[in-house]
């Protein structure tokens, strides 16, 4: 062999290079496939930036929230259904992000990398349909309930882990979409893309004695035979909380149920930052949740942190730097409720559950006393001191919360569920800067929410 | 007949012609009849070169233009499927890239004819750049087309196939002119001259096809390290003078989803509709990205991959490596120095070039605007890319077996 | 007009597919290796160089194909090629100039089997593989295998010091067949049925190694023979000169060379 024809190896290295980057290029290709199909500049898919074929988005009971019909999308006929359920299935634009249109667009679309859009593309609107768990006559009367507050409603059921009511405000509809939504300012449409149920935090205020309770369950053996003095505030050697008034001696029980930031800043700095850190994580603080292995949830924020014994008092009774998540806490109500463990929770029915991505995972939030005995205290709450008789027939437990928010008016919370079988129902009400209190303005929309949930097919 | 080994493979290629020009043939208007036509001719062409290639040269193997025919089936299925005016065109540039095919494999048959033909060959293409310099108008920032009458041709495609031309050169004249400095002053012109026509993606390849013919001539892999690391500082230099040219090409690399509808256009959109079409492809003539400027030159591998699938895709890019491949193959055993070199710089050329369009869209590489071989529209580019296949047919001693200027082999 | 669209989405990736394949199939063959198409015989030692390709490069540097360590030899010196016509030297501006037959080189020249080429002062003698070859043809019939199953052949008279001719035999050791060469120029060992060593084992080429006559010596060379040959357990790339009772291994057939002169 000649020695110049020997040199012609060298171009084995080109051809070699070559097909490595081809090797990269389509491994590239398969792991975007998704993400670049779904951008909104694909005319296949979207039209003028707006998805348009896509299957067909259900409520629970079959009722239809949007389809396409000629090519264009259509939404509920129904104005406040459309406006209730707004962040549920999401506006066309992907703006509203845990929006079904958005988080599901693969499925909606029935992309796929082995057929690409050929579906879309040949059949229109035969996208796979989505059937929601949410019950959209409920989810119009939750709205209904909210009022003009800022805020939002969840109902859990905590059986089987299905929202079947999510509503989030402001809010506006589909159909007639305010033109100065994006220039106003006025703080009118503040977070108006903003599922506040999935992707809001907010300050917890006294909704979080529960898990200041939890934890001086597990770690203070005696804690239920302790009494607490109240004289409308607790000094530590660092400052002072102060509570919403003079409680005198409470026990524990009653603690909770007067809600006596007294005796809990107490028992928080009896606790110590350690545990009461790790009751907090434990029951689901700092971690994520993920709706259907598609949508994900906002997380419950808690440190202590570098924090100093008043701190300790304050994040004991929901303020600090804490913040929680509304779904989150609905699925502590839903573990308090169930011995101590809630369904993962989901918005799509199993039916649509295309490749079963949440089989049957579980919130392990607490054991099954702890869960027993803060159930028992809850009910306490509402039997005992609220009165049976804000939420009739409904073997109601609960907690209210009133957060104060530097600069703004204080939130309102309920938070509970229903210890009636028939009715396993958890409930998150957020009144957002609404100055109420819990007690006050919290309740009576929970109650209204609950009494239309027990008689809806959740 | 031996040629008749190879009839599966012909009818394979003829299915696969006819099923996909018939996607655009046959529309919902009906049949198109001058498509239907010069689809005809091209499958009679590559039949009749099949069978008279077979009786001539009896012992040749026509893989390699099986995959060329393929290619530009390809393309021309695909320039009919975006505008089907466009077609005609595009299917005379390839039969006269054909025909200088066939034309210049007999030129080079007999070393004395090629050898005499070198030196014209390079005064030819320096002066048709300098023609190119003088006469071209300004076409998308570049000034590399010529317009006669109502034809435009693009000569730096001409260009390449007399660039490895005069690279190649018998044993004896190698030896005979041991220093390179000859063929380096004629290469630094050419790309010194696309360099003033703002062609950098053309530049750059026949940099490249340069660093071949260099090394295969010399065999000196120190000098081939030499000159690149030169012309790695020459362009540092360019980049400085006139920085914001250059630098706002390479801005978009790898950023091209910051600006998805500014500079990274062209390429998010071959992306997001590669992966459109999915393995299998929405349909020939059904894709999106056709209505996007230069579908069918810079971005064609995006059009091929949504109309006809990634699975497509992923062949086109087997079939150059294959082209590269059998250009190795062929010039390792190769018995004449000429053939060697210019067959290695013919496949290396169209390799690169296939890696510079296929990454460049795809954002691996930064996009230079270089077209792919034989299926991106174009007739200078046609007419090249079948002329350089016949510098890698003359390599293969099959294809000489029985010639009136080589020897048979000894058995 | 729907199904002809499905039918295309699937089926033209795998036609594609099955073209390419059936394309790629051709690069398993590739260019078939030239055989050795002449040589170059050195008529200071009797070495034989073998011209492997159509065009050689010869020449004092290491590029070259035929390296010639001779001060006289120019580090590029001259190209042999083979055309259709014939073979040719190019002198290759050497500055001690290549002659042929005492004719100096322009710049090309024809060259014939037998000619003398000298570079420099390096003398060689132009073999042509294909003239050679076809010398036994001209001959009225070809030499017949010679095959002496006697043993004692050797313990003879015949075979002594005293005889005055020289003679060389090749004894297969594995079945006692004996090859006298004395009759012949070349004498070509493997499987194939024209060979005249015929050894028919499957690890043994068709055409395998050849021996040649130089003069009064014998030479062995390999053919690129698959197992390749083995010269006293070590494996030979090029020309050696045989002695008497070398071992010669060809695809694990011991054969021994014995020569009443060497």
């Amino acid at each position: 062999m000649n020695k110049i024809s020997k040199r012609s190896k060298i171009l084995y290295m080109l051809v070699f290079a070559f097909l490595i980057g081809a090797i990269l290029l389509i491994f590239t290709l398969f792991k975007n496939a998704e993400t670049w199909a779904l951008k909104r500049v694909n005319q296949h898919i979207y039209t003028n930036g707006q998805l348009v074929s896509a299957g067909t988005i259900y409520d629970r009971n079959g009722v239809v929230l949007a389809q396409t019909v000629d090519g264009k999308r259509v939404f509920n006929p129904d104005k406040t259904i459309r406006c209730s359920t707004l962040h549920t299935v999401g506006d066309l634009s992907g703006f509203i992000a845990t929006g079904a249109h958005y988080a599901f667009r693969s499925d909606l679309t029935g992309y796929s990398i082995i057929d690409g859009v050929y579906n879309i593309e040949r059949h229109g609107e035969d996208g796979k349909d989505l059937h929601l768990t949410i019950d959209s006559k409920l989810c119009a009367q939750a709205y209904n309930a909210l009022g003009n507050n800022k805020g939002t409603i969840g109902v859990l059921n905590y059986k089987t882990g299905e929202i079947i009511c999510m509503v989030s405000a402001p809010t506006f509809d589909i159909n007639n979409k305010p033109k100065d939504i994006d220039t106003n300012d006025s703080g009118r449409y503040d977070g108006i893309y903003l599922n506040r149920f999935l992707s809001g935090v907010f300050t917890p205020g006294s909704t979080f004695k529960i898990v200041t309770a939890a934890s001086a369950i597990d770690n203070i053996p005696d804690i239920f035979s302790r009494t607490f003095t109240c004289t409308g505030s607790y000094k530590t050697s660092t400052g002072t909380v102060v509570c919403n008034g003079v409680h005198g001696t409470v026990n524990f029980e009653k603690a909770l149920n007067r809600s006596c930031n007294s005796a809990f800043a107490q028992i928080a700095e009896e606790l110590g930052n350690e545990n009461l850190t790790a009751t907090a994580e434990r029951l689901g603080f700092n971690k994520r949740i993920q709706l259907d292995g598609k949508v994900n949830v906002a997380k419950s924020y808690f440190t202590l942190n570098d924090a100093v014994s008043v701190d300790r008092g304050w994040a004991g009774i929901g303020q600090y730097k804490t913040l929680a998540n509304p779904l989150h806490m609905a699925t502590l109500m839903g573990a308090i409720a169930s011995n101590g463990n809630c369904p993962m929770p989901h918005i799509l029915t199993k039916k649509t559950q295309f490749f079963n991505l949440t089989p049957s995972s579980t919130l392990r939030y607490m054991d099954i006393t702890t869960a027993n005995q803060l159930s028992d205290m809850l009910r306490s709450n509402v039997k005992d001191f609220y009165g049976d008789s804000k939420f009739p027939n409904l073997e109601m437990c609960g907690k209210t919360g009133t957060a104060e928010v530097a600069g703004k008016k204080p939130h309102a919370w309920f938070v509970g569920f229903s210890r009636n079988p028939n009715t396993p129902l958890a409930i998150v009400v957020v009144l957002e800067n609404s100055g109420g209190t819990g007690i006050g303005t919290a309740v009576p929309v929970a109650n209204k929410v609950m009494q239309a949930a027990v008689n809806s097919s959740f | 007949m031996t040629g008749a080994k190879w009839l599966p493979t012909l009818i394979l290629l003829t299915a696969f012609q006819v099923l996909s020009a018939g996607q655009v043939v046959i529309s919902k208007d009906g049949i198109s009849k001058q498509s239907a036509i010069i689809f005809g001719l091209y499958i009679a062409i590559e039949w009749i070169y099949t069978i008279v290639s077979s009786i001539v040269r009896k012992k040749a193997s026509p893989a390699l233009e099986f995959v060329a025919f393929f290619l530009t089936g390809i393309g021309l299925v695909i320039v009919a499927s975006v505008d089907e005016k466009l077609l005609k065109t595009q299917f005379v540039a390839v039969v006269i890239g054909f025909l200088c095919y066939v034309f210049l494999l007999w030129l080079i048959s007999s070393m004395d004819r090629a050898m005499a033909m070198r030196l014209p060959m390079g005064i030819a293409a320096i002066g048709l750049l300098i023609i190119t310099l003088a006469l071209a108008t300004n076409r998308n920032g570049a000034y590399n087309w010529i317009y006669i009458g109502s034809f435009s041709i693009q000569p730096s495609e001409l260009v390449k196939v007399a660039f490895i031309f005069v690279g190649a050169a018998a044993l004896e004249k190698l030896q005979s002119t041991r220093s390179l400095t000859q063929y380096i002053a004629f290469a630094v012109v050419c790309i010194i001259l696309l360099f003033l026509m703002k062609d950098l993606g053309t530049a750059l390849v026949f940099f490249f096809t340069f660093l071949i013919l260099a090394f295969m001539r010399s065999g000196d892999i120190r000098t081939i390290i030499l000159v690149c690391v030169a012309a790695a500082m020459g362009a540092a230099l360019v980049v400085l003078v006139k920085s914001d040219y250059v630098i706002r090409r390479f801005s978009t690399y790898r950023h091209i989803w910051d600006d998805m509808d500014g500079s990274g256009y062209q390429q998010t959109r071959v992306l997001i509709y590669s992966v459109s079409g999915g393995l299998f492809g929405v349909g020939i003539g059904h894709g999106k990205l056709k209505n996007i400027f230069a579908a069918t030159e810079d971005l064609v591998f995006g059009v091929l991959c949504e109309e006809w699938g990634i699975l497509m895709g992923i062949i086109v890019i087997l079939c150059f490596a294959f082209i590269a491949t059998h250009s190795i193959k062929c010039a390792i055993g190769c018995r004449y120095a000429f053939y060697t070199i210019a067959a290695v710089a013919a496949g290396g050329l169209l390799l690169f070039q296939a890696s510079l369009n296929i990454f460049g869209v795809t954002d691996f590489l930064p996009m230079t605007g270089i077209t792919l071989p034989f299926i991106s529209r174009g007739g200078s580019s046609a007419i090249s890319c079948w002329s350089l296949i016949a510098f890698i047919k003359a390599a293969d001693n099959r294809t000489w077996l029985g010639s009136r200027y080589h020897t048979e082999v000894v058995e | 007009m729907e199904f002809f669209t499905i039918v295309g989405r699937y089926f033209l990736p795998f036609i594609a597919f099955f073209v390419l394949l059936n394309c790629a199939f051709s690069l398993l063959k590739g260019n078939k290796k030239t055989g050795t198409l002449g040589y170059l015989v050195n008529s200071a030692n009797g070495d034989r160089i073998p011209l492997k390709g159509f065009e050689t490069s010869v020449g004092r540097s290491n590029s070259c194909d035929i390296v010639l360590s001779y001060n006289t030899v120019s580090r590029f010196h001259a190209v042999l090629s083979k055309h259709k016509k014939g073979w040719y030297v190019a002198d290759t501006n050497s500055k001690t100039g290549t002659f042929i037959n005492t004719q100096k080189v322009d710049s090309r020249a024809e060259v014939e089997n037998g000619d003398s080429i000298v570079f420099g002062n390096a003398v060689f003698r132009f073999v042509d593989a294909l003239v050679e070859q076809q010398m036994p043809h001209f001959e009225p019939e070809p030499v017949p295998k010679l095959y002496i199953a006697d043993e004692e052949f050797f313990t003879g008279d015949v075979w002594s010091d005293s005889k005055n001719s020289a003679s060389c035999a090749i004894i297969n050791d594995s079945t006692g067949e004996t090859f006298l060469l004395d009759n012949f120029q070349t004498c070509l060992i493997g499987r194939s049925s024209e060979a005249q060593i015929q050894i028919d084992f499957p690890s043994v080429s068709r055409n395998h190694a050849l021996l040649s006559r130089q003069g009064n010596r014998w030479l062995i060379e390999d053919l690129d023979s698959t197992c390749g040959t083995f010269l006293n357990s070590n494996q030979i790339y090029d020309v050696q000169k045989l002695a008497n009772d070398d071992i010669l291994d060809i695809g694990g057939n011991t054969l021994v060379f014995k020569s009443n002169r060497y």
